[in-house]
């Protein structure tokens, strides 16, 4: 290729510039990484104590519904019971996430996600008295609660910390008859 | 497949229009010159839907809202680097076995996987000299751009809404109105500039970073490909019947987990984004 004089002054200017920019580039370093995290936790751990935690959080203006609300004393003893043992749940959940040096603002806390009640669903279910609250409420408990059974049974299954899935394992058992007692109850499926 | 359209390459870079001078015969019209542009990709449908997400929630089934998974046909709650490495993928080229992932479409509650979907590796966003220094995306790097967790559209939403063949259509932070027999769009630009340490991080994002001014910030000095994710939806029409898994449009997020082999991904780095050529999905010029 033929090049004039002004242009080979170009070529040779880029090539420099091409070749001194490329010499200058910091070598990535592969490091196998990934979240950082203390003690035994693995991603795992602290993905399930984020999202149980979230689920926790997000349940309980859900299980605050059911007193004044329910035609049924034992659907308002059990959301009153699940209420409690939800607390002290999570408090546990939060203790083994700063074990695990996670701190913040739970992720997922402010967003929707499986076996959440949304903000739309509560609205609804403030609207609604007796039977109408009680099938409702009941299929909205048993949502959340199978989503807990779920995703306790991934932590024990593929979780790090041995604190964590044994927590995890107690959440299963707890849930299971949470959900037994909810069947027993026997609201129809709304 | 036509290229995306872009800033950048509106701005003809200074670099290029030098290199162009030098490589186009002196006799040639100036109009004659093609516009130049760093680019290699991926073409990748889609493969599966699960309630997964290896990297937000690994070993866990289940616990995410819905996914539509492209390229890599094996990925669940529980891929690894080596799962993705030894399965199968439906990519053109066949050597790109990363999975890509973004939350399923709704229409009136029921799911649309898109018809077109590819993903641009481009050499853009920064300045040419940086281009020239790209580094390959590393292998194992996991990515997530957008915002899952968006409650509205605002200043920090990165995804685009746009409509195939409807230019006239405004580009929109949420979905748009896509005239009767065009396809409704998503365009996503993935963070370019790397930490050069990390293959992901607690949060999943803070390993990478947009740039600044033109330039990887001194806190991820290291240039890489902007992944540009374009999907393209068979529906148009109007949006108040369309949903993603994760909420309104303004929450369209993507998922990448880097599979390409290092030689694979080296090779476009240095023939297309570094020089500035455009590439096919076999990384030669196209």
């Amino acid at each position: 290729m033929f090049v004039s004089g002004p242009r080979l002054v170009v070529f040779v200017l880029v090539a420099v510039l091409v070749s001194g920019c490329t010499a200058a580039a910091p070598a990535p370093r592969h490091h196998p990484a990934g979240a950082s995290v203390g003690g035994s936790f693995n991603g795992t751990d602290v993905a399930w104590l984020q999202l149980a935690e979230a689920l926790h959080t997000r349940a309980l203006p859900l299980l605050e519904l059911a007193p004044g609300r329910t035609a049924s004393r034992p659907l308002a003893d059990l959301a009153a019971r699940i209420g409690r043992k939800h607390q002290t749940g999570r408090g546990r959940l939060r203790a083994l996430l700063a074990e695990a040096r996670v701190g913040g603002e739970n992720p997922h806390a402010a967003h929707d996600m499986p076996g959440m009640p949304t903000a739309a669903d509560l609205r609804a279910l403030k609207g609604l008295r007796d039977d109408a609250f009680d099938r409702r409420f009941s299929a909205l408990l048993r949502v959340y609660l199978d989503q807990l059974v779920l995703v306790a049974r991934g932590e024990q299954n593929a979780g790090g910390a041995s604190s964590a899935r044994e927590l995890a394992a107690a959440m299963e058992r707890a849930h299971v008859a949470e959900l037994a007692a909810l069947d027993g109850i026997g609201v129809a499926a709304g | 497949m036509s290229s995306p359209p872009s800033l950048a390459r509106m701005l003809v870079p200074l670099l290029a229009v030098l290199i162009g001078l030098v490589t186009v015969p002196a006799a040639a019209p100036a109009a004659a010159e093609p516009v130049r542009v760093a680019e290699f990709l991926a073409d990748c449908p889609f493969s599966h839907r699960l309630p997964d997400d290896p990297i937000i929630f690994p070993g866990l089934p289940g616990a995410s809202h819905m996914h539509s998974f492209f390229g890599s046909r094996v990925t669940n709650a529980h891929t690894n680097l080596a799962d993705l490495q030894n399965g199968a993928t439906n990519c053109n080229p066949a050597v790109d076995k990363s999975s890509y992932w973004v939350p399923t479409l709704y229409r009136d509650g029921a799911p649309v996987e898109p018809a077109i979907v590819t993903f641009y590796y481009l050499g853009e966003g920064v300045r040419d000299d940086i281009v020239a220094r790209t580094q390959p995306l590393p292998l194992g790097l996991r990515i997530v751009a957008g915002n899952a967790k968006a409650t509205g559209p605002d200043n920090t939403t990165i995804s685009r809404w746009s409509c195939l063949h409807a230019g006239q259509v405004p580009a929109s932070k949420d979905f748009v109105t896509c005239p009767s027999g065009t396809m409704l769009e998503s365009y996503l630009d993935f963070p370019q500039c790397w930490n050069g340490r990390d293959l992901d991080s607690a949060d999943h994002k803070s390993h990478m970073a947009y740039p600044v001014a033109g330039a990887c910030p001194s806190t991820h000095p290291v240039p890489v490909p902007k992944l540009r994710q374009v999907i393209r939806y068979p529906v148009s029409g109007d949006p108040s019947h369309f949903r993603l898994a994760s909420g309104g449009g303004f929450t369209m997020h993507g998922d990448f987990f880097n599979a390409w082999p290092p030689a694979e991904m080296e090779r476009r780095v240095r023939d297309c984004i570094r020089p500035v050529i455009k590439c096919g999905a076999d990384g030669r010029p196209s």
